[in-house]
């Protein structure tokens, strides 16, 4: 969409909103948002008859309902950051959703300041004390996303009765697999007979977030973790799933000794977990949902690089991926072998 | 057959063209595309040295799983016959005959390990050179 378009229909919405007799757009720009939909930041002033105030909100624009990219949709996913933060997960504050406005389904939260690109967090010297502390402090916020009532929250996607959890995800990440890899990759091959042979009994389910990782989370240098993002694949499942993604090697953006998210090691983020009243952290299911992970990166390479082997993207970016299996498959070794 | 520079010292003056005089001139995306591309590059150059012994090691490794054949000799042949045999090896692991407890399970790891090696030589050495500083190799 046209931000001209976005910033007239938004003003009166978000005014309304939050109580303002109207909203002046002073801004807005395109952020970095994902294949399924646009973020736009957008800067603001509030006019009341008590004076002006400044805000500066993110609006997230969803594709089209019904363009079959997404579990769920944006006025679900508002619903669902309410939760999260009712249960003291930090997360912005939603603001609004809706989809007539726009005619296109969107919602808006409050900006957040902070870093979130992995790569600055993990190497740059300026976030040392905010990496001291983050171990620690996604310990405790993945521990009250695992409290969050699934019940409540209809939309999630969430296994079929009878079947394990770790059953439902194997089948359908093999069958995403069958139909996505162009050239063989035995180590994958190898990695779903080990699954197989070694998937946890889990039955019952917790709000699982789907992308829980340094990258996907807003974190101040001297205050560490500000937000958890990118709620989009969020589902009932088992929470080992997301104790374990954080730990997948891909995450440590290079920092590989520092098995949490380069940034702590995998005992601090399960100890702060424990603390925080999370259930006890079982290391053969942590095992298995690590494997799973590396394998679920991997396939996702394999998805990418599709995009530029079919021939419709010219990217050098997305021909790059294609060589970052090799990099899923040498850990899934390790992890199978026992090597780390 | 064609005049100087060869293949290597292309790559090599094109990848250090994006290394020195765009990367550091450039923000952002086009910036980060940079770096991605001269990297390509990188791995190209690796390549052209490693392709033929890469192919010799890894031919010989799936023999030990799946039996003696003979490996075409031309460029274009290799790459099809390779792919026939990882497909092949890709069957056997689907059966289950190569599972952990069969005879032949620890020879697959170990093959298995040589042909992701092989990969990660030409994509990305630094993480071998980093996993071998911790003993993983």
């Amino acid at each position: 969409m046209k931000p001209d378009a976005i910033a007239a229909a938004l003003a009166p919405v978000l005014a309304d909103a939050c109580g303002a007799e109207s909203a002046r757009i002073d801004g807005i720009r395109s952020m970095t948002g994902g294949a399924a939909r646009e973020a736009w930041r957008l800067d603001v002033t509030l006019e009341r008859p008590s004076g002006e105030e400044a805000r500066s909100f993110v609006a997230l624009v969803f594709r089209p309902a019904g363009s079959g990219q997404r579990a769920f949709e944006a006025v679900s996913e508002a619903e669902l950051l309410r939760a999260a933060a009712r249960a003291g997960v930090p997360v912005p504050a939603v603001i609004c959703a809706g989809e007539a406005p726009l005619g296109r389904p969107f919602y808006v939260m409050d900006r957040i300041e902070g870093e979130t690109i992995g790569r600055r967090l993990v190497r740059e010297e300026r976030f040392a004390a905010a990496r001291a502390r983050l171990p620690r402090q996604l310990g405790e916020a993945l521990a009250a996303i695992h409290r969050v009532p699934v019940h409540d929250l209809a939309f999630l996607p969430r296994p079929k009765p009878g079947v394990t959890v770790a059953q439902a995800e194997t089948d359908r990440l093999e069958e995403l697999y069958r139909v996505i890899a162009v050239e063989p990759h035995p180590v994958f091959e190898l990695a779903f007979r080990w699954l197989r042979a070694n998937l946890p009994e889990t039955r019952a389910t917790t709000l699982v977030h789907g992308d829980f990782r340094i990258g996907n989370v807003i974190v101040d240098e001297h205050e560490g973790l500000r937000a958890v993002l990118d709620w989009e694949l969020a589902h009932a499942g088992d929470p080992v799933q997301d104790l374990a993604w954080a730990c997948v090697r891909s995450w440590r953006f290079g920092a590989d000794a520092l098995t949490f998210g380069g940034v702590g090691r995998r005992e601090e983020l399960f100890a702060a977990y424990e603390e925080a009243g999370g259930q006890r952290v079982d290391p053969s299911a942590v095992r298995f949902w690590e494997v799973f992970g590396n394998l679920n990166w991997g396939v996702i390479t394999l998805i990418q690089v599709r995009g530029f082997l079919d021939g419709a993207i010219r990217s050098a970016e997305l021909a790059a991926i294609g060589r970052r299996a090799a990099e899923t498959e040498w850990e899934l070794l390790n992890l199978i072998e026992g090597r780390v | 057959m064609h005049d100087r520079p060869t293949l290597h010292e292309i790559l090599d003056v094109v990848q250090g063209f994006l290394e020195a005089e765009v990367v550091p001139t450039t923000t952002g995306r086009t910036q980060f595309l940079a770096r991605v591309a001269a990297n390509l590059l990188g791995q190209a150059d690796r390549e052209i040295d490693l392709e033929s012994g890469h192919f010799e090691e890894a031919w010989r490794g799936l023999e030990a799983l799946l039996g003696a054949a003979r490996a075409p000799s031309d460029r274009a042949s290799q790459r099809e016959a390779f792919e026939r045999r990882l497909n092949l090896l890709c069957e056997e692991i689907r059966s289950g005959r190569l599972d952990s407890g069969s005879a032949q399970h620890e020879t697959l790891l170990r093959v298995l390990r040589a042909l992701v090696r092989a990969k990660l030589e030409i994509s990305n050495p630094a993480l071998l050179a980093a996993d071998a500083e911790r003993g993983i190799c």
